[in-house]
């Protein structure tokens, strides 16, 4: 047998066409009948154009190689498709597999429950976001296919606040890429400096994007179940402190008191959160979670630029019944010493979400799993009435 | 009310751990089921979910022990007592200064626990899709058995999942993470990559040659480049053709991290590990090593610039020499790509030329297997063939699927025989409860 090499433009056309069948390979699974069907409508256009366009850039490069282009311009472009396709394929499999752990029932049911949260923060805030939420080793949203995620293995009705956090996000980046839009000038600002700063202006936004959309629950979860106490002052690459987004968060807290009278009605709650957060800083690292002046005059600067986002941008968002949620989290504690069943009615899932963390906070921790339960069926609940009126419209 | 907190805390975290406990159960069920229903003749082996109990589900039980421990610490429970939960294992039961640290801990090593488990189910659910119609998870993970019983007679079940996470990274629950979405019969050979990662691990090989690795700055890329010498090893020149052809990008030939050589290393060390092994004695092998390497060579100094290796030459290959020797020592002597087993996959690529050349049917290239034709035979036959006759990759891939199937699958024909290639099964996955 002869072992002459095969020639480079050969070798060079057929890693390109492996690169086509991938993309065709991907295509057809996207469209595979086992996963969800409203899953699959919902992101199949955006999955196929992403696809489509790959594929067609692929092919032309596939037709240079043959038409004898320069190979060392030709390498590099295949290595840049290649690097364009990752993210797509990464985000592709992450799409199949989350859909599918949903089937299973990995999520009990949390998934649908975040889509409905996140469905009516959408028609609250006119967002035009058609997507769904499944399971990842960790939250985030990806602007690619829009999908966002919640963590894995923590699906319980506690963590529920995270997806508005990722919600905002999305918000973020539709006011960021509609250049006529003026409530996306501090997001081009910033993209316009260091990575660093745009990325934390981001995560500013989406943390009190969540509280604004629903009011102290998403600090609880924050302050009480997420951020690591023990590494609370230290700062990511993407991310700023703990200590310097619960003092955001805290801070926009009090800005969502303003203006709605004389009683400030998230006072109660906002103390029993910072001596809480204080108490597990202080403990787990021996240091008070305190920011120098500097920083906390950058945060107040940047509050006062994300804030008008909120108000002038989503105003309707505006959570607004913690007054209802304080009386359920009454009647749940009351329910509970009296040793009876919790039953306190309720139809709003924000409601839920914020009176059960409410009743938790000022309740004995053996009530703990109890108002989880109670909340967590409530929001069945919620969702299966929401599903029903939905077939009804429909 | 920070002892509350951290308490509810550590209770939030067992039940994590709980949660993620009962969702492998419920999998496994899910699978007998199947398996019950004829709807899988290859399951995820016995072996597999052994390995699972026994390295994940114990690091559970560690977990949960050390959280009890800590709970029992906060709260003053006296030692034994306390929310229904095993005894403290000995010693841990310890004042700590810092028990938010000891819960960080606690909480970071979980959270890595999680991340594989979702993996690995999301591996295994993904079987059931369009994506694997062709089932070459199942062929991987048994390809990779084969392997680890004729090299070091382990019956080491793979899990082989699709995935864009770096196949160094350590896998507890014994994943061989395969690039998505390029499973191909083409891309089979890579399967020794994580077995070799395996063997390395389980025999602490960069330790047996500690004076010419302490010469490398990162322990890390040495681990690579031995995975890397022993997927060569094992898989002969297919390796390096499924490598060069289809994943070593020249146009980064020289770009390197903490974790990963240059690819420009990683396939010196393959060619020259195909250059010192038993079969490069054979003139039709040395010559195919030395066509790819003027394949590799030439690719790269086209797409990339510069021209000086990142890695002094001699240092690669004093590390492939000392690899292949303490292979040859330790390894079943059939672990090793031999002449032997090269003449067998040269007759099968000159039947299967034969066959190809008489007739266009789609079918004409025979799936049976010649008598003693291993894995790895049809593998470097169906890459030879290829080079041969490239307008022929499709009739090659289903040939060399079909055959693999027959070799490893027992009486199972693969995906065409059983369900119709392309056909789905039809048992769903089960709903939630």
């Amino acid at each position: 047998m002869a072992t002459q090499a095969p020639n480079q433009q050969a070798v060079l056309g057929g890693q390109v066409q492996e690169l086509v069948e991938q993309l065709n390979h991907v295509e057809h699974a996207l469209k595979d009948e086992r996963i969800d069907k409203e899953l699959r409508e919902r992101v199949g256009v955006r999955f196929q154009n992403l696809v489509t366009k790959q594929r067609k850039d692929a092919l032309e490069l596939r037709t240079e190689v043959a038409n004898g282009a320069a190979l060392d311009a030709a390498w590099a472009s295949l290595q840049e498709r290649r690097a364009e396709c990752i993210p797509l394929f990464a985000e592709c499999l992450d799409f199949v597999e989350g859909a599918l752990a949903r089937s299973i029932g990995l999520d009990r049911g949390l998934c649908r429950t975040a889509d409905v949260l996140l469905e009516e923060l959408n028609r609250l805030t006119d967002g035009g976001w058609n997507r769904f939420t499944i399971l990842a080793e960790g939250e985030f949203f990806y602007d690619m296919a829009e999908i966002i995620r919640v963590r894995f293995p923590e699906v319980s009705i506690w963590s529920l606040p995270v997806a508005a956090h990722e919600f905002g996000h999305y918000i973020a980046g539709t006011f960021e890429n509609r250049s006529d839009e003026p409530l996306g000038e501090p997001f081009r600002k910033a993209s316009r400096g260091e990575r660093q700063g745009w990325a934390y202006l981001h995560e500013h936004f989406a943390d009190i994007f969540a509280t604004y959309a629903l009011g102290p629950a998403y600090a609880c979860t924050c302050a009480l179940l997420r951020f690591d106490p023990f590494t609370a002052h230290e700062a990511g690459e993407d991310h700023p402190s703990a200590v310097a987004r619960i003092r955001f968060v805290l801070d926009a807290l009090e800005k969502l008191d303003e203006g709605i009278g004389v009683v400030k009605q998230y006072a109660g709650v906002m103390a029993m959160l910072q001596e809480a957060w204080e108490g597990m800083v202080s403990s787990a690292t021996g240091v008070a979670p305190e920011l120098d002046a500097a920083a906390k005059q950058e945060l107040s600067g940047k509050l006062e630029e994300l804030w008008p986002l909120l108000t002038d941008g989503v105003p309707t968002m505006r959570y607004q019944t913690w007054l209802r949620a304080q009386g359920l989290a009454a009647t749940l504690l009351e329910q509970h010493g009296n040793m009876q069943p919790l039953t306190a009615p309720v139809d709003d899932l924000r409601d839920v979400i914020n009176a059960a963390w409410m009743a938790r906070l000022s309740g004995p921790p053996e009530a703990v799993p109890k108002l989880g339960e109670w909340a967590e069926t409530r929001a069945r609940e919620i969702v299966a009435g929401r599903r029903d009126q939905g077939q009804g419209d429909g | 009310m920070t002892d509350d907190l951290l308490v509810s805390r550590i209770d939030r975290l067992v039940e994590n751990l709980m949660r993620v406990d009962n969702s492998l159960e419920r999998l496994q069920h899910w699978q007998r089921e199947l398996r019950a229903k004829g709807e899988i003749t290859l399951p995820v082996a016995d072996d597999m979910w052994g390995h699972l109990n026994k390295h994940v589900q114990n690091q559970f039980k560690r977990q949960q022990t050390d959280l009890k421990a800590l709970r029992d610490e906060i709260t003053g429970a006296p030692e034994g007592d306390g929310p229904a939960g095993p005894t403290a294992r000995p010693g841990a039961r310890r004042r700590r200064t810092n028990p938010w640290a000891a819960y960080s801990k606690l909480q970071r090593d979980s959270a890595q626990l999680f991340e594989e488990c979702l993996e690995f189910i999301g591996g295994l659910a993904f079987r059931r899709t369009g994506l694997d119609d062709a089932r070459m998870c199942e062929l991987a993970d048994v390809l990779i058995l084969s392997c680890a019983r004729e090299s070091y007679a382990e019956s080491w079940n793979f899990l082989t999942v699709p995935s864009l996470r770096d196949v160094v990274t350590k896998s507890r629950a014994r994943l061989s993470r395969i690039r998505f979405p390029e499973w191909t019969v083409w891309t089979l050979p890579f399967t020794a990559y994580p077995l070799g990662h395996e063997v390395i691990e389980e025999h602490d090989i960069a330790a047996l040659f500690r004076e010419s690795v302490a010469k490398w700055q990162r322990k890390r890329h040495v681990h690579v480049l031995l995975a890397e010498i022993f997927g060569a090893y094992i898989m002969g020149p297919a390796y390096a053709h499924a490598g060069i052809q289809l994943r070593f990008d020249p146009a980064s030939a020289y770009a390197k991290d903490a974790e990963h050589p240059a690819t420009a290393s990683r396939v010196h060390v393959v060619l020259q590990a195909l250059k010192t092994m038993e079969g490069a004695q054979e003139a039709n092998w040395a010559g195919r090593v030395e066509a790819l390497e003027h394949q590799w060579t030439r690719a790269r100094d086209e797409a990339s610039r510069r021209r000086t290796m990142p890695d002094a030459t001699e240092m690669l290959d004093e590390l492939v020499e000392e690899a292949l020797r303490h292979f040859e020592y330790t390894l079943n002597r059939p672990a090793q790509y031999a002449p032997a087993d090269w003449l067998q996959a040269q007759n099968l690529v000159l039947k299967w030329s034969e066959q190809a050349a008489m007739s266009e049917a789609p079918d004409a290239i025979s799936t049976e297997p010649p008598t003693l034709t291993k894995p790895r035979d049809v593998l470097n036959a169906a890459w030879l063939l290829r080079v041969e006759r490239p307008a022929d990759v499709p009739r090659i891939e289903t040939a060399a699927s079909g055959m693999l199937w027959r070799i490893l699958g027992g009486k199972t024909a693969g995906p065409g025989a059983l369900v119709g290639a392309g056909q789905k099964s039809q048992s769903p996955i089960p709903a939630s409860p």
